[in-house]
């Protein structure tokens, strides 16, 4: 398989704070990876920086083989590459249908969006029912299904999905975890990020763990099930 | 040692939330106590119980055995209880020395300061401290690190029994979270009484010879921190529900 998404040797600072430590990542085609870690570690970070949110302080990103990092955010999204934020982000005061639409700013092409609109909806009946609805009515876990959906209707080539798990009910959990990897086997390339070690590695086919900026440790989740190191990681001893 | 904060049965409800629930732990004078929890789990809303910047739905909240839960700040501050916040609050165009006086004014820092003066006082908490190199300078010019040290400093210029500290390490680099942990130390080993919270956990862990562990809006246990770490509900709370499996 093909690098989708290649990052090479990627610092960033806050300030004085760095933020992430020579970071080398590289995503195939097709696949599912997720990124692990504490509150802190620099997940988050390492995604905007993917999605030209930040701009790398030192590294190169190449996407499909071409230098990324330095691009405005706008210009990253219309390569391909769609990020979907931590806490949701939604425009709240939008109805459910608009929300989903303004996903679709870079999509022209009206048979793609009807295509994934229709995707969206097998996928998510809720936001079917609920599309006359403003975004700030539905639930916690309708608001994570609309996210993913909005993201989702720019036909991204790479999917960076921020927390999705964050703040909801085990139930609801496992309704999103199922649809990201309906949209995985649809094809599209998610890099995941999650806090849940667990549910992130249910799903994810290679795992990424994040501590304090640098990536310490990385394989399939059986192997990493198997490292003490992760509990050290996340409790500090 | 005598007991100098008790918690019962404390609970705060914002609306259907319920942050924090039926709450109890003890702390002992001279003691040096983490809270951990994953984001979420209240940590902060306990502190703004205890410093009076919550009021409790229920329960208690006694400090030298009176109960103070639903007094205002400054009142528990005149008690003996001073708190730092996660996002460092300084009165930016004033020099350090300023700042910190600020704080000495209040009823026990002035007691405090009696027969030296308040500059002196607080010259005497800018060196506890390590800032008093910078007494003059205003806090917009510092790095993160002092200021984290000045949050503390007025703390301090209250003269308390017992600190809060919200995320102290929060944003810090190495070489920060090595001097602000030194810096703690000291100010245990000098006899206050200290309670921490922080989500990073590998400096807190490593600090604290006990932890309180707290999961949404509930205590969980309360221990040595390696033991805290082996609970199967605490690794649970941060790691996921099946993470027992892990090795």
């Amino acid at each position: 398989m093909k690098n989708l998404l290649e990052m090479k040797k990627i610092y960033h600072y806050y300030g004085k704070a760095r933020a992430l430590e020579e970071i080398n990542l590289k995503i195939e085609e097709k696949a599912l990876d997720a990124i692990i870690g504490p509150n802190g570690a620099g997940k988050s970070t390492l995604l905007r920086v993917i999605s030209g949110l930040e701009e790398p302080d030192r590294g190169k990103i190449f996407f499909l083989g071409e230098r990324i990092d330095g691009l405005k955010a706008h210009r990253i999204t219309k390569k391909g590459i769609s990020h979907c934020p931590e806490r949701r982000r939604l425009f709240y005061d939008m109805t459910v249908e608009d929300n989903i639409k303004m996903g679709a700013y870079v999509q022209k092409d009206k048979a793609i969006y009807k295509k994934q609109l229709e995707l969206m909806f097998e996928l998510f009946p809720r936001l079917k029912e609920r599309r006359k609805q403003r975004a700030g009515t539905l639930s916690g876990g309708e608001q994570q299904m609309l996210a993913i959906a909005r993201s989702f209707m720019s036909n991204p080539k790479l999917l960076l999905l921020d927390e999705p798990s964050l703040g909801l009910a085990p139930k609801v959990k496992k309704a999103i975890f199922e649809a990201i990897e309906k949209i995985k086997s649809e094809g599209t390339t998610t890099l995941l990020v999650e806090q849940d070690a667990v549910l992130a590695m249910n799903v994810g086919e290679n795992i990424h763990l994040l501590e304090e900026g640098k990536i310490e440790m990385r394989g399939t989740s059986e192997q990493l099930k198997k490292e003490p190191r992760i509990k050290k990681v996340y409790l500090g001893i | 040692m005598g007991v100098i904060l008790e918690v019962k049965n404390l609970t705060k409800k914002f609306g259907g939330l319920t942050a924090v629930n039926d709450f109890s732990f003890e702390i002992k004078r001279g003691d040096f106590i983490g809270l951990i929890g994953p984001n979420g789990a209240g940590k902060t809303t306990v502190f703004n119980l205890i410093s009076g910047f919550e009021k409790p739905s229920s329960g208690s909240i006694r400090f030298d055995g009176v109960n103070i839960a639903g007094l205002r700040p400054y009142k528990i501050v005149n008690k003996g209880i001073a708190r730092t916040f996660q996002l460092v609050r300084s009165f930016k165009f004033l020099s350090l020395l300023d700042n910190v006086s600020v704080s000495c004014q209040s009823r026990r820092g002035r007691e405090a300061s009696k027969g030296v003066g308040i500059d002196a006082y607080a010259s005497s908490i800018l060196a506890a401290v390590g800032l008093v190199d910078k007494a003059r300078i205003p806090p917009v010019i510092l790095p993160h690190g002092d200021l984290r040290k000045l949050q503390i400093g007025k703390a301090l210029g209250t003269n308390p029994e017992l600190l809060l500290l919200d995320e102290p390490f929060s944003g810090l680099s190495h070489e920060e979270q090595q001097n602000l942990t030194d810096l703690i130390l000291r100010l245990h080993e000098d006899g206050l009484t200290i309670f921490m919270t922080g989500h990073v956990l590998r400096e807190l862990m490593n600090l604290v010879p006990r932890v309180i562990a707290m999961h949404q809006g509930k205590f969980i246990m309360d221990g040595p921190p390696q033991e805290v770490a082996n609970n199967k509900i605490v690794l649970e709370a941060y790691l996921g529900k099946g993470s027992e499996e892990f090795a």
